[in-house]
């Protein structure tokens, strides 16, 4: 728990998502929420084990009546375990019931760029793209048609899942997403703390990298000083 | 004999959702209770009954996502 906070503070984080899952009874002790200050960090709740829109919608609806954390709901329907792939029709339709009914919406998707779009039509708050499978730490798989999400979004896009290095988050910064989510590649981490300040280095930078306007690329050689004298003498 | 969390238990002289927290011995502040589907205000815990055949789920926050 202690490496977990700590790793948290080093990172820079602004959000921390939440599960909600039943109390064991055997061990009913659990301070997770008595140790995460919320003043720290904005506590999201995630709808993470549904596999149907009403099973997310359910647990939305739970989240909101413990009074303890904001209307706020990071959405994900993932109808099957292997891949933790993100369901689009269920999450689409879980989408529109909890907008009417007040929450601030943040979808788990693939990057669909049609996906997102309808989603932001229905009002969700963000959108959040993978990388990569969950867990994967396989990095950036789709850089295109995440590029297609971030040009089209009027609402900030947070790429979640999948960043296994800095690097990765770097990238995608770089892309122009306004956020990354990050888990697996920190908490598995040797030394977790030193990896949450990576990633929190590598986040600044790549952001930086991209409000400074990425020079182009080229096929060929392009001198940065003037040849044509030397090829006279 | 109710349900709670998955599991059957009789209910012994348990008769309201308030009772059934404290015998329990959790925070009442931490948690969500939902019976039979719906979702229960905390300050109504005192007045609903727990009855022979309830499914009753408590529910808290853990880390993760």
């Amino acid at each position: 728990m202690d490496i977990m906070k700590d790793s948290l503070v080093a990172s820079g984080a602004e959000m921390v998502t939440v599960a909600l899952r039943r109390v064991n009874l055997d061990q009913p002790e659990d301070h997770l929420l008595s140790n995460l200050d919320p003043k720290l960090f904005l506590l999201l709740p995630n709808t993470s084990g549904a596999q149907t829109a009403e099973e997310a919608v359910r647990l939305a609806r739970l989240s909101k009546a413990s009074g303890l954390l904001p209307a706020w709901i990071k959405l994900e329907v993932t109808p099957e375990p292997r891949y933790l792939l993100p369901d689009g029709d269920a999450t689409l339709r879980a989408a529109e019931i909890l907008v009417k009914e007040g929450f601030t919406v943040l979808p788990y998707i693939q990057p669909d760029p049609i996906l997102a779009k309808r989603l932001e039509n229905v009002g969700v708050a963000t959108v959040m793209p993978l990388a990569s499978p969950i867990g994967s730490n396989k990095g950036l798989r789709c850089i295109e048609l995440l590029e297609i999400i971030i040009e089209n979004s009027t609402i900030p896009v947070i790429i979640d899942a999948g960043l296994g290095k800095p690097s990765d988050a770097a990238a995608a910064m770089e892309l122009g997403a306004d956020a990354v989510l990050v888990n697996t590649a920190i908490a598995t981490a040797k030394n977790p703390l030193l990896m949450a300040l990576a990633f929190k280095q590598a986040v600044e930078a790549g952001r930086q990298g991209f409000l400074a306007g990425l020079a182009s690329t080229h096929q060929f050689a392009s001198a940065s000083s003037p040849l044509e004298w030397l090829s006279s003498l | 004999m109710i349900t709670l969390n998955g599991r059957l238990l009789d209910q012994g002289n348990i008769n309201n959702i308030e009772s059934l927290i404290s015998e329990h011995q959790l925070s009442a502040s931490a948690i969500v209770v939902e019976k039979n589907g719906s979702i229960l205000k905390k300050e109504e815990w005192p007045n609903i009954p727990v009855l022979d055949g309830d499914h009753i789920e408590i529910i808290r926050f853990v880390g993760g996502g």
